[in-house]
């Protein structure tokens, strides 16, 4: 239950760093370069077909309202904050991404399919999972 | 809470805070950050990580480097772990590109080791490899992606799959190829190639043995492709090459089917219940050109492979096969309704966009 109240403040505290930077007059005249998220791994999907990596976060935040769903890890123009635990399980996730931009396909017989998600990781910092 | 676990739990937020507060008002350095590589260390045999993973990826888009054939390591299924089959490639990849890494690494011989110098043209290498595939749809609305509310409220509702995608990563363009439509041609028809870093006037097409030059591309993302008439009536890979680069050997291959009697790839037109509980136990699939056995779904949340239809219109799928189905549950978010993106494969073919299926949580 600690654990449980502990993650929830993190959570807390974290959005309202995230919200007095959505809010703040500067973060609005930079809307076009990029939205923040936040969010907990759950698991990841190779990209096969397009060198990249889909992130399903659970919950995920891009707004006041909890969801759930994908954003794409693209090497390339991914920037990485520490801890650099990208992807992994149980980390938590704060960062900009630009939103519908659709960057993983999956390998099918004969063709590459997409697979849907937010839009790609412009920036990220994680936690260090499993720190008690 | 322990002073420990307290201690930790700060670390995190402030490395959160100083994230969104260095991202949110530094914005000449977060766009110079976007256009950097993510090796931010330098990597040896043994090390374990998601830059491992993601340096395998680049290995593995060219064939010479390529981690191994089949199995661990190979394409699509890059590991975390930095190990011998690596390291061989690593090598493989540092006698390709000698004039660039071993003067400035001070080396006469590939170490294996992913130095500077080395991460330095994975950089380029892999700059080049980050821009296929991205490809922009209709923008979603920012208003909040979800409610409570019994109103479905997709998570991937405001996305639109219309229209072919479109290129806009500012950065260097590899020659990018990921389907070729329609899958089946009667011979002397017409196949659209579709991908990115086709040149306007100057693409070459390959297969069957036949190169097709100075073909046209007017979007940078498409290319259409006149097939002579005596192709044998088979399955013919294809590839393109142009001054960006070559598809050839690609771990992805592109084929279409040459044949009389051309037919429609499978479509999912509706499911039933038309809202899904993702407690739901089996939800049925309507659709059209289901094959009686040999029907594989990819979905958001993993694969169920070879489903049977019985009158090749409806198709009975587990909920519960999905894989990555259990993860996405969470009491905090029951109510709120999510798309469970889906497309179906089989001998007719492939549905290339997939179909959202509104899950409630």
């Amino acid at each position: 239950m600690r654990t449980f109240f502990s993650n929830l403040a993190i959570v807390g505290a974290s959005l309202l760093v995230i919200a007095s930077v959505i809010f703040s007059p500067i973060k609005k005249a930079e809307a076009a370069s990029g939205l923040a998220f936040g969010g907990l791994v759950s698991f990841v999907t190779i990209c096969t077909c397009s060198a990249a990596e889909a992130i399903w976060f659970t919950p995920l935040w891009l707004g006041n309202v909890p969801v759930t769903g994908y954003m794409v890890y693209q090497p390339a123009t991914t920037f990485l904050y520490p801890g650099y635990m990208i992807g992994v399980p149980g980390a938590w996730h704060l960062g900009t991404y630009t939103p519908a931009v659709q960057a993983c396909y999956m390998t099918v017989p004969d063709a590459c399919i997409v697979l849907p998600s937010y839009g790609v990781i412009q920036s990220t910092g994680t936690s260090v999972p499993g720190i008690e | 809470m322990s002073r420990k676990k307290l201690l930790s739990n700060l670390s995190i937020l402030s490395i959160a805070a100083a994230t969104f507060l260095f991202v949110g008002n530094t914005p000449a350095l977060a766009q110079q950050g976007s256009e950097r590589s993510q090796f931010v260390r330098n990597l040896r045999l043994g090390d374990r990580g998601l830059d491992v993973k993601a340096l395998q990826i680049i290995l593995n888009s060219d064939t010479e480097t390529r981690i191994a054939p089949s199995g661990s390591g190979s394409p699509g299924q890059e590991t975390d772990y930095f190990g011998q089959l690596t390291l061989q490639a690593v090598i493989r990849f540092q006698n390709l590109h000698k004039k660039d890494i071993f003067a400035k690494a001070g080396i006469s011989g590939a170490t294996g080791f992913v130095g500077t110098a080395t991460r330095s043209v994975l950089e380029e290498k892999n700059t080049a490899v980050s821009a296929i595939g991205a490809a922009p749809v209709t923008p979603p609305s920012t208003a909040p992606a979800a409610t409570r509310t019994s109103q479905t409220n997709s998570v991937f509702s405001p996305l639109s799959l219309a229209g072919a995608p479109r290129i806009t990563a500012a950065v260097k363009q590899k020659v990018f190829l990921y389907r070729a439509l329609p899958a089946q041609v009667a011979p002397k028809g017409t196949v659209t190639l579709s991908g990115s870093g086709f040149d306007a006037t100057e693409n070459t097409v390959h297969f069957a043995g036949t190169a097709i030059p100075n073909l046209p591309s007017a979007d940078g993302k498409t290319i259409n492709v006149p097939l002579p008439g005596d192709l044998a009536l088979q399955k013919h890979e294809v590839w393109v090459e142009n001054k960006n680069g070559t598809t050839k050997g690609s771990p992805s291959p592109i084929r279409f089917l040459v044949t009389n009697t051309p037919v429609d790839p499978p479509k999912i037109i509706a499911v039933n219940p038309s809202l899904v509980s993702i407690h739901e136990d089996t939800i049925v699939i309507t659709g059209t050109g289901f094959a009686p056995a040999g029907n594989n779904f990819y979905t958001s949340l993993g694969t169920a492979m070879n489903l049977s239809s019985s009158d090749g219109k409806t198709i009975s799928l587990k909920l519960n096969s999905l894989s990555n189905l259990e993860k996405v549950k969470n009491p905090d978010l029951r109510g709120i309704t999510i798309s469970l993106w889906m497309s179906i494969q089989n001998e007719n073919g492939t549905q290339i966009d997939p179909f959202p299926v509104p899950v409630t949580l």
